[in-house]
């Protein structure tokens, strides 16, 4: 089960796992990016700030699978840029309902699913994002809600026995959210530029994110819990 | 998969280092080992050549950087792991154990991808992993190690800057059943009631946990991973309260 599975990050995981032969309930708002997945895509339209559609859409895998999930990955999210002196309390509700409520929800509606899971290895992926490590005073609440998101994704770990849990953080990725405020000439600039400060000397495409959650939900990866993997090209620990 | 590629290990004689040659071997690599001797060196193919070389000494690196030179031509993933043990209260140190920490946990890998970095940059993707323990984070445990393996792990960031584009990423390893694991901490998890309150993952590691990530990060499917620190610890240490490891 994917949330934010039709666009960017979530929807270049949803063609992984379609890719490798699972089978995905992907929650979001606007298919129209996801009519090449086939038959073993299973779009669900989903608000997931909206706790009782998304309590409907988790109980999908009782009414589809037999209660049984191996997997569930929470990719829905936004940019919120505010600073401190522009919050309000609305924006502070809609930051925390989309990029922690949400994954804190879909966790309690899904993690009795993912113990029935038929592999017995079931998986929690939180997409966080290196926003988490840095500290950017006009993001206040993206950068706040998603350490808040790599902390909860500790304390599932220990929490959820025999379940793994794992936040990724990405960095700098090319994805629509990234051209979305920005002309195409703008965006081939910023790409370029963005090359120089990260030392693998470009930006991810974000099938790259799919590799990596194809691998941390092997079980080539069974000894990985209960931590936060970046994967930024080495931007972070550069970046000045 | 790793088809071709070339790979040197060091520590290769021991648990982490020997079954990641073997996943490197199976996945299509050819495997330069260096570190102590292992009869089981003798099973592991053509494709494996061991040798003979003191890491902590450079006329020693250079000559394994010619011979790597002369027969290959190049290096595509350069592997470090200690496979020696520091222990010991602060009140028992003397210099020479300083040195040898030093020497065998930073001095080896700092060489090592000094002089073999011309090699690597002749790799179309060219992967340095260091690993060592995540213990590094804890306060009083094994501190002599931990001292060095911090600054290891400071090094990979250092290095990224002024190695690219050749990345270069961390391996952080938790209770794996390996010469590291300490008899008390074997002992404390055989005894723990609830496993999962120790480590999440309710077991201790083995080195094939460690080769796994070690494949992932010389292959490509992992290419953009820079200058990263990765924990493979079951949430031994990323979950504890009272490491410094937590924050990864």
């Amino acid at each position: 089960m994917i949330a934010g599975a039709t666009s960017g990050i979530g929807l270049s995981i949803t063609e992984m796992f379609i890719n490798e032969g699972a089978t995905v309930i992907g929650l979001g708002r606007n298919f129209e990016n996801t009519t090449h997945l086939g038959d073993h895509f299973i779009p669900f339209k989903c608000d997931v700030t909206d706790l009782d559609n998304l309590q409907q859409a988790c109980d999908k895998v009782k009414e589809l699978f037999d209660g049984k999930l191996d997997v569930m990955v929470n990719s829905a999210g936004v940019g919120i840029h505010y600073s401190p002196t522009n919050i309000t309390p609305d924006k502070f509700d809609f930051a925390f309902n989309l990029l922690l409520k949400s994954s804190i929800m879909m966790t309690k509606y899904c993690y009795e699913y993912l113990y029935n899971a038929e592999h017995k290895a079931p998986v929690i992926i939180h997409i966080s994002s290196i926003g988490a490590r840095t500290i950017v005073s006009n993001d206040i609440l993206y950068g706040m809600c998603k350490s808040s998101l790599n902390l909860y994704s500790k304390q599932c770990a220990g929490g959820l026995p025999g379940i793994r849990v794992v936040s990724l953080s990405p960095g700098p990725f090319i994805t629509p959210i990234f051209a979305k405020s920005r002309s195409p000439e703008e965006t081939k600039q910023v790409i370029q530029y963005m090359g120089t400060l990260i030392p693998s000397g470009r930006m991810a495409e974000p099938s790259e994110i799919g590799d990596l959650v194809s691998f941390l939900c092997s079980s080539e990866a069974s000894y990985i819990n209960g931590c936060d993997i970046s994967i930024d090209g080495g931007m972070l620990t550069q970046h000045s | 998969m790793l088809n071709n590629k070339i790979a040197l290990i060091t520590g290769v004689g021991t648990g982490i280092g020997l079954a990641t040659a073997k996943r490197y071997l199976k996945e299509g690599a050819k495997v330069i080992g260096v570190g102590d001797y292992n009869k089981e060196f003798d099973d592991l193919g053509a494709n494996f050549e061991y040798f003979k070389c003191d890491v902590t000494d450079e006329k020693n690196i250079v000559e394994l950087k010619e011979h790597i030179s002369k027969k290959y031509g190049v290096l595509d993933i350069l592997l470090t792991i200690c496979d020696k043990e520091y222990r010991g209260k602060m009140s028992e140190v003397d210099a020479d154990t300083i040195n040898q920490a030093s020497k065998h946990i930073l001095t080896a890998p700092i060489l090592l991808s000094k002089n073999l970095k011309d090699l690597l940059a002749k790799s179309t993707l060219a992967s340095v992993i260091f690993d060592f323990p995540i213990s590094a984070f804890m306060v009083d445990k094994n501190y002599l190690e931990s001292i060095y393996n911090l600054a290891l792990a400071d090094y990979v960031r250092q290095a990224t800057a002024q190695f690219r584009p050749i990345r270069v990423n961390g391996v952080m390893f938790g209770l794996i059943k390996n010469h590291f694991l300490a008899k008390e901490d074997e002992e404390r998890f055989a005894k723990a009631e609830k496993k999962e309150t120790m480590i999440p993952s309710q077991r201790l590691g083995t080195c094939e946990d460690v080769a796994n990530l070690n494949n992932f990060l010389a292959d490509e499917l992992s290419k953009f991973f820079n200058s990263a620190l990765i924990p493979v610890d079951g949430g031994y240490y990323t979950t504890n309260p009272r490491s410094m490891g937590n924050s990864f």
